[in-house]
């Protein structure tokens, strides 16, 4: 049921970028704005105007948060996890570059979590490479540079700069009409971070690790959402939209109960704290599933 | 020809000048994204137009703290901000808080919400949203 959604909100968006783009035949015209009608009037449902599509925001969790709470499990640092620094030579379009910048930051951050500060500093150098290829020096400039640089082995200091100029590519990529690489930039991220969960909870049977993998349902219908835009971009664009699709076929097998409860606001602090309740029911299958449709997704787009 | 040049001319002037506003609400957001709250690595910005919402569509891991921030123009205060549940329960609403520019969210379980942002003066007013999303490094 949650498929047919993600699928008809993939081709809602279809048909909008479509309406955007062309002017055909009135016949097409008309049945597609009677499809633009009925999905705002299905939203609005006040007086207030809800724009869907182009003000709705989908916000993905940073991939950071995961190699935090990897380290904080007391997980112990696994070199195979990451993506081959040798790989990059395979990434000749920009493609396979923006998404694999999301992968390495990815990896960087969980390397210098681990105090793996040499490796740490070849996969920065890929991650160079990579900007100055798809022109993002405009983030990665040689302030930032310098910046990372002086604090490989700091984890905290590099978390913030490295957070903060992936933000600033991004902005520089919505600024410059090129957002299609700014979307496979983050999901090259998001992508690395679930392999990373599935991989560890396969292995160590964390529960804390297990529920955030099962915490990953929303965000990955959000990336189908943000992908679902440049579904017609090209045959690569078409695959991975598809895959990650097939992949929320199996979260859409996870059952999650939810339970309001009033949150607690100090006002002095400036922080409300919200205690609403929500459980996860999720089995080994879902989670060997998972580990098994994310790792062939990861190894397509870093191969 | 010369009309042409002088179009030119204004198109760019507007040009640098939107920009240039751009870049000054963006920094009024940026003044809050200091650490221990890192940038969830995403710019997240929609144009509004009179009474429209922007709708933020995010999910908050248990365990962490997160800080939302959202400027709009020059000042402060021109947001109004609301977060809710799935089930559309009000958690937070800037509007009673003397429409404060940010918030910190101390999370227990892993939560969806949708945070709504409309501009403040409705009638004369019109542009950029900008929302930060953070989460507290060491919580």
């Amino acid at each position: 049921m949650k498929t047919i959604k993600i699928l008809s909100i993939v081709l809602s968006f279809f048909v909008l970028y479509g309406l955007s783009s062309c002017n055909s035949s009135t016949k097409k015209e008309s049945e597609d704005q009677s499809i633009n009608d009925e999905t705002l009037a299905e939203i609005d449902s006040n007086n207030v105007t809800i724009i869907k599509f182009k003000n709705t925001l989908f916000s993905i969790p940073s991939p950071y948060q995961v190699s935090i709470l990897i380290k904080k499990a007391n997980i112990e640092y696994n070199p195979e996890l990451v993506n081959s620094l040798e790989n990059i030579a395979n990434y000749t379009s920009n493609f396979k570059k923006a998404i694999n910048m999301g992968v390495y930051g990815t990896d960087l951050a969980y390397l210098n979590m681990n105090k793996q500060i040499p490796k740490a500093v070849k996969y920065f150098a890929n991650l160079k490479i990579m900007s100055e290829e798809l022109q993002l020096s405009g983030a990665f400039n040689p302030t930032v540079i310098k910046q990372i640089e002086n604090n490989m082995g700091n984890e905290d200091s590099l978390l913030y700069i490295l957070s903060k100029t992936y933000r600033e590519s991004d902005k520089y990529l919505k600024e410059n009409n090129r957002e299609d690489l700014g979307v496979l930039i983050l999901a090259g991220g998001w992508i690395e971070s679930l392999y990373f969960l599935a991989k560890v909870a396969d292995e160590t049977h964390n529960q804390e690790i297990i529920n955030r993998l099962g915490d990953q349902k929303h965000p990955l219908d959000n990336l189908i959402k943000i992908m679902s835009q440049y579904y017609n971009q090209s045959p690569q664009y078409m695959k991975i939209i598809e895959d990650l699709i097939d992949l929320a076929y199996v979260y859409d097998g996870i059952d999650v109960e939810y339970e309001y409860k009033e949150p607690i606001t100090d006002t002095t602090q400036k922080i409300t704290t919200i205690n609403s309740t929500s459980k996860l029911i999720l089995n080994a299958e879902h989670i060997n599933l998972i580990a098994e449709k994310i790792a062939k997704i990861r190894e397509k787009i870093i191969d | 020809m010369k009309n042409k040049y002088i179009l030119l001319f204004l198109f760019l002037v507007s040009f640098s000048f939107a920009n240039a506003q751009v870049d000054k609400t963006i920094q009024l957001c940026e003044k809050y994204l200091v650490p221990p709250f890192v940038s969830d690595g995403q710019d997240y910005r929609s144009l509004l137009n009179d009474d429209e919402v922007a709708e933020f569509h995010m999910t908050l891991y248990g365990g962490a703290t997160y800080r939302i921030i959202a400027c709009s123009g020059e000042k402060e205060g021109n947001i109004i901000f609301s977060l809710y549940d799935i089930e559309k329960n009000l958690l937070f609403t800037n509007r009673d808080h003397q429409d404060a520019p940010y918030w910190d969210f101390k999370i227990t379980n892993t939560i969806e919400v949708v945070l709504e942002s409309e501009l403040k003066n409705q009638e004369d007013n019109s542009g950029f949203v900008f929302i930060s999303l953070a989460f507290k490094q060491n919580n």
